[in-house]
């Protein structure tokens, strides 16, 4: 399984950071490999949106789940979407986070655990959240 | 960690000085970060003295620019923009920078691949020290959009501060309004403090920006700012806000106090110990546990 | 002649000055005239209405375009998303998300899309509301609480003003909304002169000076100046105006009075009249201010 989790710096000893959109770096672990790649965030500098774009560039990498500590509405809707899983991690480095995971000791986020950060949606608008088209907006793919 | 943004939905109502105020009474018994999230009109560093350590121009987004040599005067540009952003001058096709969305629909419609995106620099960002703690804030040049991403910017980056020096507090000075500044301001916040003014639009503003923290899901309260102008208005937010189940935490009365603090650069409780002051006092004692400390 | 009253910081008294300039413009209109306009700019807290209330005749939806997928056309090839400036799509391999919120309704995904897959729809975030009361006209632009984007909806008020002739040849007198970004650039475009109100404090000549760079040094508009609150006790802001050679057009005294009324939604010259000579001075000399740089 590949995982994505939210870092503060590139490698396994990174810390998992506390946010996704925004994160400094993406670590890729796979679980059957053990290879680890870090990657830069790209939407570190974007004017807004950056939890969609750095969504779709996690779901582009082909992982099966995130860690993150917190991940935003609009980025778990485009998770969520694709199928991946999203776990919270309050702390602990990338290694720890993902053994964390196998051991079955994260909790799997099924809704927001942040406010978004910019941007209209929620229950009042009727406006929020993205229009989905094709394939199921199904979730629980097994670990 | 918790942070409090103070709100007002209309102008001048006097959120600074409250700010002010609370950031003095909280630098007594703990460690904060300010930010000053009204970007527009940036004003809590003209009482607090900031001094600044580091500063950092802020990329707002991007504006098309033509490369007239490359033109071949066919106007898709002009036909594709919605913002009425590219002007024709005798044939020669030019962008208005200021009219610029930045949504590079032209540069990506030109058929002679002619139009480029550059950055536009539109503010600056700065972490200062002040005599109460740590200050996030910044300035967007005149004219210039996207303060919502400056806004974003700045909570961002107190909230890191505040991570980094293990802060208890992070105090949000917010914008006037109910758009994407004040959007940015409150979403993510443990409570708003709306600073609400006992006028015919104060009251009308309240009702909007409350709106806007439920549509975020933070939790609100609210305080009165100079009731005694209007003790009627006054009374009808208290009922207002039982109504509607929110906190009303108090009456502040109207305090020459105030402006003069200001004119000295130093916050109420700072300056005074009248009636204000004692107000303010007041409205911390309340607010504190609201902050789960 | 279009005139915009604005102002760096909130709550200097834009409104309370605007509402009396009109009314003064108002009771002059004379039975030829055409009525002059007063428009509210302030779209995320438009308060012109609770102190002049208005017959209501129209209100006009504002609307932007959200582009809307066709599963059926989709080919997921991501163009879409690439073009978006605002990370307002998510291009997945099997799906296409829109997040209407984050749209600008530019246009450019529909443009752009090979399949020709995006339409678009338009979407209610605001609207413009149009009447008359005494001798005035009178429009709204309001921002649906949520949205995100003013400048939309005061464009909008403009054109919805303009498209009814209220501006040729009479007096339309703008609201704008406080500070300096993009909502109050679209206020103050096409003015012939701008009133800037602030008050005699420290915030109030540092917003001063922000306005002033917008209305001056980035539009190029003739700009004069409304003390606000004058108490006397601070000339820094008379003096930055003296020295930058701003006109100042107006002074209201700091009274508890002007306070009360103004709390109570009354127009100060309804309320107090003795300050109707004030209003009408100053309205000439912004007049007489737009007229000299006009061409």
């Amino acid at each position: 399984m590949k995982i994505a989790v939210s870092s503060t710096a590139p490698g396994a000893e990174a810390q998992v950071s506390p946010i996704f959109g925004r994160c400094n770096c993406f670590v890729v672990v796979d679980t059957e490999t053990q290879a680890v790649a870090s990657l830069a965030n790209p939407a570190l500098g974007a004017s807004g949106g950056a939890g969609i774009q750095s969504a779709q560039y996690i779901v582009q990498q082909g992982v099966q789940a995130v860690i993150s500590g917190n991940v935003g509405p609009n980025a778990m809707q485009v998770l969520n979407a694709a199928g991946v899983d999203v776990y919270a991690a309050t702390g602990g480095t990338v290694a720890e986070v993902v053994a964390a995971l196998q051991a079955g000791q994260l909790e799997a986020l099924t809704g927001p655990s942040v406010a978004k950060d910019f941007g209209k949606g929620g229950p009042m608008g009727g406006m929020g959240g993205g229009r989905g088209m094709g394939g199921g907006m199904g979730r629980g793919r097994g670990l | 960690m918790k942070q409090l943004v103070v709100l007002g939905g209309k102008g001048g109502t006097g959120k600074t000085t409250v700010v002010a105020a609370l950031a003095q009474l909280m630098a007594t018994e703990g460690r904060l970060v300010l930010a000053d999230a009204d970007v527009d009109a940036p004003n809590l560093g003209l009482l607090l003295a900031p001094e600044v350590l580091y500063g950092e121009r802020f990329v707002g987004g991007s504006e098309a620019v033509i490369d007239e040599t490359a033109c071949i005067g066919c106007g898709t540009c002009q036909d594709v923009c919605r913002y009425d952003a590219v002007l024709a001058t005798d044939g020669v096709y030019t962008v208005d920078a200021i009219a610029c969305e930045g949504c590079a629909a032209c540069h990506y419609a030109c058929p002679a691949g002619c139009i480029d995106m550059e950055p536009a620099e539109s503010g600056e960002w700065y972490r200062s020290m002040t005599r109460l703690g740590d200050l996030v804030h910044a300035r967007l040049f005149a004219g210039q959009e996207n303060s919502g991403k400056l806004v974003s910017l700045v909570r961002h980056q107190a909230q890191v501060l505040a991570q980094d020096r293990d802060a208890r507090w992070v105090l949000i000075d917010g914008s006037p309004g109910i758009g994407c500044p004040v959007i940015a301001a409150v979403t993510g916040a443990d409570l708003a403090l709306m600073v609400a003014e006992p006028t015919v639009s104060g009251q009308h503003d309240l009702d909007r920006v409350l709106g806007v923290a439920a549509h975020f899901r933070v939790p609100a309260a609210v305080v009165i700012n100079k009731g005694d102008i209007n003790p009627g208005r006054s009374a009808e937010i208290e009922a207002y806000c039982r109504e509607r189940d929110l906190p009303m935490l108090g009456v502040l009365p109207y305090d020459d106090a105030a402006m003069a603090a200001m004119r000295q650069g130093r916050t109420v409780t700072e300056a005074s110990d009248g009636p204000l002051a004692q107000a303010l006092r007041g409205l911390w004692a309340v607010l504190k546990p609201m902050l789960g400390q | 002649m279009r005139l915009v009253i604005a102002s760096g910081k909130g709550g200097t008294g834009k409104t309370l000055v605007a509402t009396s300039l009109a009314l003064v413009a108002a009771e002059r209109a004379t039975g030829s005239d055409a009525l002059p306009a007063l428009l509210d700019a302030d779209v995320e807290a438009p308060n012109v209405a609770l102190f002049v209330r208005a017959e209501v005749s129209e209100t006009v939806a504002v609307e932007r375009l959200v582009p809307v997928v066709n599963a059926a056309l989709c080919t997921h090839c991501g163009r879409c998303a690439e073009v978006c400036q605002f990370n307002a799509i998510a291009a997945l391999p099997t799906q296409t998300l829109v997040f209407a919120e984050l749209c600008h309704g530019c246009g450019s995904c529909a443009l752009q899309c090979p399949a020709g897959a995006i339409t678009e729809e338009p979407q209610p975030m605001g609207r413009v509301t149009l009447g008359q009361a005494a001798g005035l006209r009178l429009g709204e632009g309001e921002l649906q609480v949520g949205e995100a984007m003013a400048t939309p909806v005061i464009r909008a008020l403009k054109h919805e003003a303009q498209r009814r002739g209220w501006d040729g040849e009479a007096l339309t007198i703008i609201d704008a909304p406080p500070g300096t970004a993009c909502p109050v650039i679209e206020a103050l475009r096409g003015a012939d002169a701008a009133l800037l109100v602030t008050e005699p404090t420290p915030f109030g000549l540092h917003d001063l000076r922000m306005a002033v760079e917008v209305a001056r040094d980035v539009l190029g508009l003739p700009v004069g100046v409304a003390i606000n609150r004058d108490d006397g006790g601070d000339g820094s802001v008379a003096a930055y105006c003296a020295q930058e050679g701003l006109p100042v057009l107006l002074r209201l005294p700091l009274e508890r009075e002007i306070a009360a009324a103004y709390s109570d939604g009354q127009p100060l010259v309804t309320a107090l009249p003795r300050y109707r000579p004030t209003f009408e001075a100053a309205l000439d000399a912004l007049l007489a201010l737009a007229e000299e740089a006009r061409p």
